[in-house]
């Protein structure tokens, strides 16, 4: 329940202030930052690509990015910042999407023989506050920081013993939730 | 621009210090499994020794070996025991008795006994009479390390688990807790507390299959353990006398005879025994290395035929036939590799070469040149497990009966009847 008023929420922010900002004339950005994530499994590289329509004070886009914390993966979600300041702005952003598996192979906690796998992807979250700093006439450079969260799980199957015919594979699900900080500084343009 | 600088110090101040907070953030990690747990029932030794006779037929619901002599079928239903189906008539094959034999897996009859396992134990019946069999020995300890099932079962105590009990059940947990029990399938309930740690049992020749534990040569009956190869001999036949043991590999898993070699399968090759000079002393005279996976073997004069499979407990990942070249035995080379679906059980007789290629169904080879197998019938749509072929029939031990097919006319196989199984 809280997962789909979330995701109402964000839909309707996408919606509703560009509707608002319909009389201003709407700015095309393409936000591209490279970033760091830190948590208990280390830090990690992130890449980031955001695009979307900026109206006066509000930014809503798609995004898409690399995320090698934990088991790798490539978060889609949707991106909505509100900017305060006129030149150079502060903003606060929030990311709500889908975190798509990548490649991957079962970690250390596996330790047993398995004899398939297969990742599905989670839930993918990010809050967090940042500044834009114009460098430019149409680019400006961008901080952020933020705490992320990203979901991934793991099928596993394992034959069970027999020496005859096709054996009985059991499967079992390993799910895992990855909360970090998170740190970027990229350019909007 | 000192306030730019200002709001960006902070929030890279913010994110430092984000940096230094995130020991405190935690992953998670649940593991959600759902598995069997078995819950074992007990039967005396002495209930189940009175038991194993001749008593009124069962369904056939999880074959595994079969033996046939004289016009008999005798069918292992895994773990329980043996039916025995009347075959005089192929085309109308009958289901007339069923022996209790709690543990068993294996079996091999010579003239009128049948050998069976009892999980670790033998059981000597004579079969005179398939409708009356009668019980004349149970060698205690034959196969201590009796491996089946994913479960090492060893021999002691009074009683004897005859019958399971399944229980389904889904848990979800920390990934950290508990690691050697998370992996998902089947667990065995009560034998460290009920009976030990796996104190289950105190448990002219006939036809076998190439998945066979047992062979028979002259008056020795061969069993293969997980590691080891046992001679018993069986000069008196109801009396078997166990002779010795002799270590072979790791993963053994099939022996099959021809004339005075034992060609004995592993997961790691083949292995080819003498018994001529000293049948109670099997020496090793030739091996043949191979990438692990199952690999049931049979042999003639001058080739051996290993199929290796994946998908089972054995691991690997290799589905192909090899065909080895014996090159006077210490030498075996490979000749050829056929690549197949999932090869399990074959037979030979003549020049027709049977395979059970799982999914695939049997295939019928025309193996007069080895080096070049034609592929003859194929006959499809059903999951086979292992044959024997043997005076112009050939019987198939599949997932949803057993089939037999005439093979009189190589240009004419075809099916003359089935036996199915109960779901």
């Amino acid at each position: 329940m809280k997962k789909s008023c979330l995701i109402f929420c964000v839909v309707a922010c996408c919606v509703y202030f560009p509707a608002k900002a319909q009389h201003k004339k709407p700015g095309f950005n393409s936000i591209n930052t490279v970033g760091i994530s830190n948590g208990q499994s280390g830090a990690a590289l992130l890449f980031q690509t955001v695009n979307g329509c900026e109206f006066t004070k509000w930014f809503s886009g798609i995004g898409i990015g690399a995320d090698y914390y934990g088991y790798n993966s490539f978060p889609l979600f949707i991106d909505v910042r509100r900017y305060f300041g006129k030149i150079s702005k502060g903003f606060a952003y929030a990311d709500l999407g889908y975190n798509l598996k990548g490649k991957n192979k079962p970690g250390k906690e596996i330790n047993y023989i398995y004899t398939s796998y297969h990742f599905t992807g989670g839930l993918y979250t990010d809050i967090g506050v940042g500044y834009k700093m114009k460098c430019r006439a149409r680019s400006s450079f961008v901080i952020s920081a933020g705490y992320s969260y990203k979901g991934i799980s793991n099928k596993l199957g394992v034959i069970s013993g027999c020496y005859t015919a096709s054996c009985p594979v059991n499967y079992s699900t390993y799910k895992y939730g990855n909360g970090r900080v998170v740190l970027r500084a990229g350019v909007d343009f | 621009m000192k306030n730019y600088l200002s709001i960006s110090v902070n929030v890279f101040v913010m994110g430092f210090l984000g940096f230094l907070c995130s020991g405190c953030l935690k992953d998670t990690c649940s593991h959600t499994r759902t598995y069997s747990w078995f819950e074992p029932l007990y039967k005396t030794s002495a209930e189940v020794s009175a038991n194993i006779k001749s008593n009124p037929p069962k369904e056939i619901q999880n074959p595994g070996k079969l033996y046939i002599s004289n016009g008999y079928i005798f069918l292992n239903e895994i773990e329980k025991g043996i039916h025995v189906i009347d075959n005089r008539n192929p085309s109308s094959p009958k289901n007339v008795a069923f022996i209790e034999i709690p543990g068993n897996v294996d079996l091999a009859v010579k003239e009128n006994i049948l050998y069976a396992d009892l999980y670790s134990d033998l059981v000597t019946l004579d079969i005179t009479d398939p409708l009356n069999v009668v019980k004349k020995d149970i060698m205690d300890a034959v196969f201590p390390d009796r491996y089946y099932g994913g479960i090492y079962l060893t021999a002691s105590g009074d009683n004897i688990v005859f019958d399971w009990i399944e229980h389904d059940t889904t848990v979800t947990e920390n990934c950290d807790g508990g690691q050697s029990f998370l992996v998902p399938g089947v667990m065995y309930s009560d034998f460290m507390s009920a009976s030990g740690i796996g104190q289950i049992r105190n448990s002219t020749a006939g036809k076998g299959g190439s998945m066979a534990r047992f062979a028979l040569v002259n008056n020795y009956l061969y069993a293969v353990g997980s590691s080891d190869l046992s001679a018993i001999n069986i000069t008196n036949g109801s009396q078997p006398v166990f002779s010795n043991k002799v270590l072979v590999d790791w993963h053994v898993e099939t022996i099959y005879p021809f004339k005075d070699k034992l060609f004995v399968g592993s997961n790691n090759g083949m292995f080819i025994y003498d018994v001529s000079a000293s049948p109670e002393n099997p020496v090793k005279v030739g091996e043949f290395t191979h990438a692990r996976a199952c690999d049931p073997v049979i042999a003639d004069d001058n080739f051996a035929y290993v199929t290796l499979h994946s998908g089972t407990i054995c691991l690997g990942y290799n589905n192909e036939l090899d065909v080895v070249k014996l090159n006077g035995l210490a030498d075996a080379s490979l000749a050829k590799t056929y690549n197949l679906t999932s090869p399990q059980g074959l037979s030979k007789d003549g020049n027709l070469l049977f395979i059970c290629d799982g999914t695939d169904g049997l295939k019928v080879y025309n193996a007069n040149d080895v080096m070049n197998l034609q592929l003859i019938k194929q006959f499809p749509d059903f999951e086979s497990y292992d044959v024997i072929a043997y005076n112009r029939t050939a019987i198939v031990v599949a997932k949803d009966g057993l089939y037999q097919y005439d093979y009189s006319d190589p240009n004419n196989i075809h099916l003359v009847s089935k036996l199915g199984i109960l779901k």
